[in-house]
């Protein structure tokens, strides 16, 4: 419950302050949206599981986010970035389709 | 909670993929400080103004890279316009070309070139150098002739006309005054207290030079445009002078021809 309110809170925030993306951030941006999704999908399907952790969550977050930005910026440097974050996003929304399939099955039971 | 990993590599990367965080960790039991609670819900606020800022920045760069696809368009189609234009003009030219070319090699070209020549000569059309005379007018300085004003003492535009006329009639091909090439249709005036040629005041002196044949001074010396010129001198105390030279130039014309001749179709030359 209070993760939700802290979304939306974050969600008001960014459209009041309606940020400024710096260019250099184009291609990060999109891909750590993907790795946020992904820790949400997980931490709503662990708290569906029980087994929701603090720790797990905010590190898996920042630790996704950090090497997807990582892995796009290596791909940048080596002239694959596109194709980088295409991987990227492949997994990351591999998870994200496990974890949804995960709660699918728990609140539908199907 | 140890999971066994298929063998084949690319199943193992969507099982690695696909892997539970949660499941993986040991939970510790009631663990729930403040501390970790605030940080949690942190990083979920710090989720939500991440979509919105990409929400955000998707909506505001889509339109600018929708603008300038629209300006990169309107570009192209304004280059294919012009490269359209020059194309049919070229094609017109080329007919012209043509055209000239029949026209020199049919019979009408004999003396076509000498007759273009004279025509061009004749129209201001080229720049000409060669033997002539030069005419050099200039108002009177004091003291000026009894019972004259000095308003009166001052050349006018019939006494260049005059003398312009009496170099035409001695035999000159081309002339100029101050550099102003003379044609068919230039008109010498006065506005006020200035001479005008081809709508350009002159400065005083007026030094019209004419080029034609070489005795072409000579001629000027016994015409009647020579006695008029005394007369003014006598009369009014206008300076004149006339020399003959070896090489006058009159520039080509620069002014622009108020119309414009087409051949008629027809063969009505």
């Amino acid at each position: 419950m209070i993760a939700l309110i802290g979304l939306i809170v974050g969600i008001v925030l960014g459209v009041v302050l309606s940020p400024e993306v710096p260019t250099w951030m184009d291609a990060y941006v999109p891909v750590a949206v993907i790795a946020a999704l992904d820790a949400v999908s997980g931490a709503l399907r662990s708290m569906l599981d029980g087994n929701f952790s603090d720790k797990v969550f905010v590190v898996s977050f920042l630790g996704n986010v950090a090497v997807a930005c990582a892995l796009v910026w290596l791909g940048d440097q080596l002239g694959v970035g596109a194709q980088m974050s295409t991987g990227v996003v492949v997994v990351l929304a591999m998870r994200i389709f496990a974890n949804a399939a995960a709660i699918r099955r728990m609140v539908f039971k199907a | 909670m140890k999971q066994h990993l298929p063998e084949n590599l690319l199943d193992r990367i969507i099982a690695e993929a696909q892997a539970d965080d949660y499941a993986l960790v040991d939970k510790p039991a009631g663990s729930r400080s403040l501390r970790s609670m605030s940080v949690t819900v942190s990083v979920f606020v710090l989720i939500g103004f991440l979509f919105a800022a990409a929400s955000w920045q998707r909506q505001t760069v889509q339109p600018e890279a929708q603008d300038r696809r629209q300006e990169l368009i309107d570009r192209i189609d304004r280059a294919t316009q012009s490269a359209e234009a020059e194309q049919a003009a070229a094609v017109e030219l080329r007919a012209s070309v043509s055209q000239l070319q029949q026209l020199a090699t049919s019979g009408l070209g004999e003396g076509f070139a000498e007759q273009l020549q004279a025509v061009q000569i004749a129209s201001g059309f080229v720049g000409l150098t060669g033997p002539g005379a030069t005419v050099t007018m200039q108002d009177a300085v004091p003291p000026l002739p009894k019972g004259v004003q000095p308003d009166e003492a001052r050349v006018l535009d019939i006494d260049v006309q005059m003398v312009v006329n009496g170099l035409w009639q001695s035999g000159a091909q081309a002339i100029a005054i101050n550099d102003i090439r003379l044609t068919s249709v230039t008109a010498i005036r006065t506005a006020g207290e200035a001479i005008l040629v081809d709508y350009r005041p002159l400065e005083p002196p007026y030094v019209i030079a004419a080029v034609g044949p070489a005795d072409l001074a000579d001629t000027f010396a016994g015409s009647d445009a020579q006695a008029e010129l005394d007369q003014l001198r006598r009369d009014y105390g206008i300076q004149s002078e006339v020399t003959g030279a070896d090489t006058v130039t009159a520039p080509a014309s620069t002014a622009n021809l108020p119309t414009r001749a087409d051949v008629l179709k027809g063969g009505q030359q």
